[in-house]
């Protein structure tokens, strides 16, 4: 049987190593997302250590008749973020690309959601405030996939003013007068229309004081328009115990 | 044809082991069904045995006979009760045991950080480690090299930091990438006496 080779170029969002050696990897590219198999690719050296979570890689794979999953055979390096395994951005890095693989299909014509993730990884890596930068890009990543909320008028009554509630349900900010949904503060309202619709560069200028709320708020509206994250599900625990827990030991 | 229930039966528990597809599945069901009888049970009886008698040290986490009250590495007087080497799985342990470079105790975590997975601290054996450091002199963080070990070695060195444990980090000279279970013993040797202290 001829092997057909090919090369693709995309992120690692998702790493499974399997008891047997056996590493399958989901990478996702400009033109969409791939699943791939690294036969002992748990074995150190080589290339194929290089198909590390998080990872910017060119992969030369082949597939054997319908197989699903594509063999992978050649590993190279293009960028890996130095600052995506400390404790205070790792847990981030995590929904960003557990949020991506959520969000993008297997044929991806614009390659955008490859785009935002990159640059949300890269601003995980720089980024002082790594938190900002998640929330940030989270609510990106979703208005990319066509799934944004709706934050510039009330989602019940279509009105622009008093907005300060999330109806999760509704999907998007609702008024004083329709009062659905968690009720918000006007200018958490204000934010909330932030980090959707503004930019990334005017968010991360954003002092955001009540970010427990932001990130339920997301939490709630992923969990019912795309699916539950594990990695949201996780986040206080991670987050947390790295800041208190080893005082009250 | 329409395959046998017992044969389908056989097929779909071997497809659901890590690593065995589909037509692995039927490769061994079919392979298993030419060999002797007691062949097949000695393997049955072995599989259902393992189960029953062996168990997680309730100390370090690591394999034990359902027999004993603590693992072979536990109950040693001879091994240095300051210094503790965390890893990730059972298979790691056993690597460095092989390495000879090693004479303390053990913690393992079964497995690493990784959320998007669903395992935070609270799905590792994080909180027993916390429990068992009065006398440790020093913390080896022997987790693999990959993403997901570092995650986990800066997590546990963070933590490990605010209890003012001196904490060391195995992997210098290890490949990037890897488990300690593939690593030669001679490498791991030598990353575990190489070992540093962590930049935090
Ligand atoms: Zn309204
Ligand atoms: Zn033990």
């Amino acid at each position: 049987m001829s092997r057909r080779y090919r090369v693709r170029d995309g992120i690692i969002i998702r790493r499974n190593a399997l008891p047997n050696g056996d590493i399958v990897a989901t990478i996702l590219g400009e033109k969409g997302k791939w699943h791939g198999i690294a036969r002992k690719g748990k074995i150190p050296g080589g290339n194929l250590g290089r198909l590390s979570l998080f990872h910017d890689v060119t992969i030369q794979y082949y597939r054997r008749g319908e197989e699903a999953l594509a063999l992978i055979t050649q590993v190279q390096l293009n960028g890996a973020l130095s600052r995506l395994s400390q404790p205070d951005v790792y847990p981030y890095a995590h929904i960003l690309a557990e949020l991506a693989d959520a969000l993008s299909v297997e044929v991806e014509p614009g390659g955008q959601i490859y785009d935002y993730l990159a640059s949300g990884l890269r601003g995980l890596n720089q980024h002082r405030d790594t938190e900002l930068v998640a929330l940030a890009y989270a609510w990106k990543l979703t208005a990319q996939a066509g799934l944004a909320p709706q934050v510039a008028t009330c989602t019940h009554c279509k009105t622009t003013s008093q907005l300060a509630f999330f109806d999760i349900a509704g999907g998007g900010l609702g008024c004083q007068q329709c009062r659905v949904g968690l009720p918000l503060l006007e200018r958490q309202a204000a934010e909330v229309q932030q980090l959707v619709r503004g930019s990334v560069r005017t968010t991360l200028d954003m002092r955001l004081p009540d970010r427990a709320l932001h990130w339920r708020i997301l939490h709630r509206y992923l969990a019912y328009h795309v699916r539950p994250l594990k990695s949201l599900i996780n986040l206080s625990s991670l987050t947390e115990t790295y800041k208190g827990e080893a005082s009250r030991v | 044809m329409r395959y046998p229930t017992a044969l389908i039966t056989l097929i779909r528990e071997l497809g659901r082991l890590p690593g065995i597809g589909p037509k692995s599945a039927q490769r061994l069901a079919l392979y298993l069904f030419n060999q002797p009888e007691e062949d097949v049970l000695s393997l049955a009886q072995a599989i259902a045995e393992a189960k029953e008698t062996l168990q997680r040290c309730p100390i370090c986490f690591s394999i034990m006979s359902s027999d004993d009250t603590r693992c072979s590495v536990c109950d040693d007087p001879q091994r240095t009760q300051k210094l503790l080497c965390v890893v990730e799985q059972p298979a790691d342990l056993l690597a460095i045991e092989r390495s000879g470079e090693y004479v303390g105790l053990y913690h393992v975590l079964h497995g690493s950080l990784s959320p998007m997975h669903g395992i935070g601290p609270d799905q590792l054996t994080i909180k027993p480690l916390l429990s068992r450091l009065d006398g440790i002199d020093e913390v080896i963080l022997a987790t693999s090299t990959t993403v997901e070990g570092e995650a986990t070695a800066m997590y546990l060195a963070r933590l490990l930091n605010d209890l003012e444990v001196n904490t060391t980090r195995i992997g210098y000279g290890l490949p990037v990438g890897g488990d300690l279970e593939y690593a030669d013993e001679v490498t791991l040797g030598r990353a575990i006496a190489n070992r540093r202290q962590l930049q935090l």
